[in-house]
Order: structure tokens, then sequence, then C-alpha cells
């Protein structure tokens, strides 16, 4: 999204409009990381500077892409981190809620710091749409599809192993 | 949607193609419930190319090469049952290229493999 410097854009009144909206903010966002990492093949934030977005949008979106670069953690770390919510970052449920037992005997795991970790927005964003593609190695059926009904622990190996794909959680 | 038996190889990679170009984009406009509709197609494309003498799965092989991440990654996973070897080496590079979205996948998928080396062979 472009927007002029010096230019205050309006809220939309409607619910579409601010979905239109957040749509493409959060494409404009995606676009960048892609930008930054694929074109330029550079991994530090201060690229961002570099790149001729308008101030407004620079503004909003440098704690997100500051926040994707952030260096591998421990487990530990991420947990306690989800007691601390920051911009640029959202809390993870290690364990998919939408694989959660529909009869609410989850709730309460599901809820437990040892699920929860603070991770960069972007990467959460990433992580949410791997789990919702459909994948041939989870038999043409989405992650979050062939998860539900599988052990705590299945869905739990699966949640840490993306978090250190993603380069969020240490040991990859 | 139906694949037509009578497509070429030729034609029938050239559509695989497009349609990974066309899950691409969907990277960026977050749109899922496209990227599912035309992942459907691509399995059918690829179970047509399974029937056909020889396992024409391997036609897909030159794709490992291809410009485009998003069509080596389906590439490497759709042929990954008859060439395994060379389908791990193109996963394992993707992977650490460490690209936006195609890494995660390919990293995934390569975890699934060293727990269940039989996990892509089901189309």
């Amino acid at each position: 999204m472009w927007v002029r410097p010096n230019a205050k854009p309006k809220a939309p009144s409607d619910d579409t409009g601010r979905k239109a909206v957040a749509s493409a903010a959060k494409a404009g966002v995606r676009w960048l990381v892609r930008a930054v990492l694929v074109a330029a093949d550079i991994t530090a934030p201060e690229i961002v500077a570099a790149l001729e977005i308008s101030e407004l949008l620079a503004e909003a979106a440098l704690p997100y892409i500051q926040a994707y670069f952030d260096p591998p953690q421990s487990l530990a770390d991420l947990n306690a981190a989800a007691n601390d919510p920051q911009t640029g970052y959202d809390i993870h449920h290690i364990v998919e809620q939408a694989t959660a037992a529909a009869d609410g005997s989850e709730d309460d795991a599901m809820r437990s710091p040892d699920n929860l970790v603070r991770i960069p927005t972007l990467k959460h964003w990433e992580l949410n749409a791997w789990y919702a593609r459909s994948n041939a190695a989870y038999g043409n059926l989405s992650p979050r599809e062939y998860l539900i009904g599988k052990s705590w622990d299945e869905r739990r190996l699966v949640g840490l192993d993306g978090l250190q794909e993603i380069g969020v959680l240490n040991g990859n | 949607m139906a694949i037509n038996p009578t497509m070429t190889t030729a034609g029938l990679l050239a559509l695989f193609r497009a349609n990974c170009l066309a899950q691409d984009e969907t990277y960026i406009s977050g749109n899922t419930k496209k990227y599912n509709k035309i992942f459907s197609v691509n399995v059918d494309i690829v179970k047509e190319l399974a029937s056909r003498p020889g396992d024409g799965r391997r036609a897909l092989l030159p794709l490992l090469n291809d410009e485009n991440p998003h069509v080596r990654l389906q590439a490497a996973k759709f042929a990954y049952p008859v060439a395994p070897s060379e389908c791990r080496a193109c996963l394992e590079a993707i992977r650490a290229a460490k690209l936006p979205d195609q890494s995660l996948d390919a990293g995934m998928t390569l975890r699934g493999l060293d727990r269940d080396p039989r996990c892509l062979d089901g189309t």
C-alpha cells in the first residue's frame, strides 16, 4: 500500500473496508519481507531504510520487519516472552487451537504457559499459512486438517518443528 | 477438475508449472482457498502422470531446476517417490536458502520424511 507522506488516510467505516485495508497492508508487509530476502539477499533490518516506501508505511511496518529478523531463542525464553506482548509479535499456541478436542478436554493445556510462545507476527502468519495449505506430505490435506484427532504429543512435535524451521526456536 | 487423459506429458507439465506459479502468487495475497484449489488440480495432474507407462512422474524432474522456488518445491514433493535422492537434494537446497514460505515447507517435509520415509507416497 503506497501512501503519500503527510497524507493521513481515513479509517474505513465499514467492516469490508477495514478488512480490505488490513489485507492490503498484510500483503504489503509480506511483499517487503520477500523483497528484502529474495531480491536483495540481505538479512539485516537496516535494509528497510533503503527501500523507497512511504514514511507512514515504514513507521508502521518497521517493528514487524525488525522482529522478523530476531535470532532463534530457547523455548523457555519464548514461553516467558508470551507474558510480555510487544508490537511486531503475536502470542502463538504451539499446539494449534484449531486442532483442540471438540469436547473442551484440552482447553486448559491449550492455555497453559507451556503451550504459549511470543513469536514475530510475520512468522506467525507464515506458520498459519503453512498449516492451512494442502500438502503432499500430509496425505494431500492441510497439516491442520491432518493433525485434528492426533495425539497431543504428535501435534506438539509438529508445532516445535515449525518453530525451529521458521527460525524462531533454537535447535535446528 | 478431471484431467484430460489425451493431454501430452509436455502439456501436463506446462499446466503443472503454470499452476505452481499461480500458487506462488498466493503467498503474497494470502489466498489459501485459491492455493488449495490449485493444489487439487496438480494432484490430478500427478496422478495422470503416474498412470502413464514407466511412471510419468519422472517427467517432473526437469522442474527441480526451475527458476521459481515454488515450482521446484512442488516438483520435488510430487516426484519424490520416483527419484528420492534428487528430490531430497532439491528440498535441502530450498530449506538452506531460507526463503519465506518455501523453506519452511521444504524443512517440514524433510522432517516428515525422516520420521516416515513414505509420507510423500500418497499421490
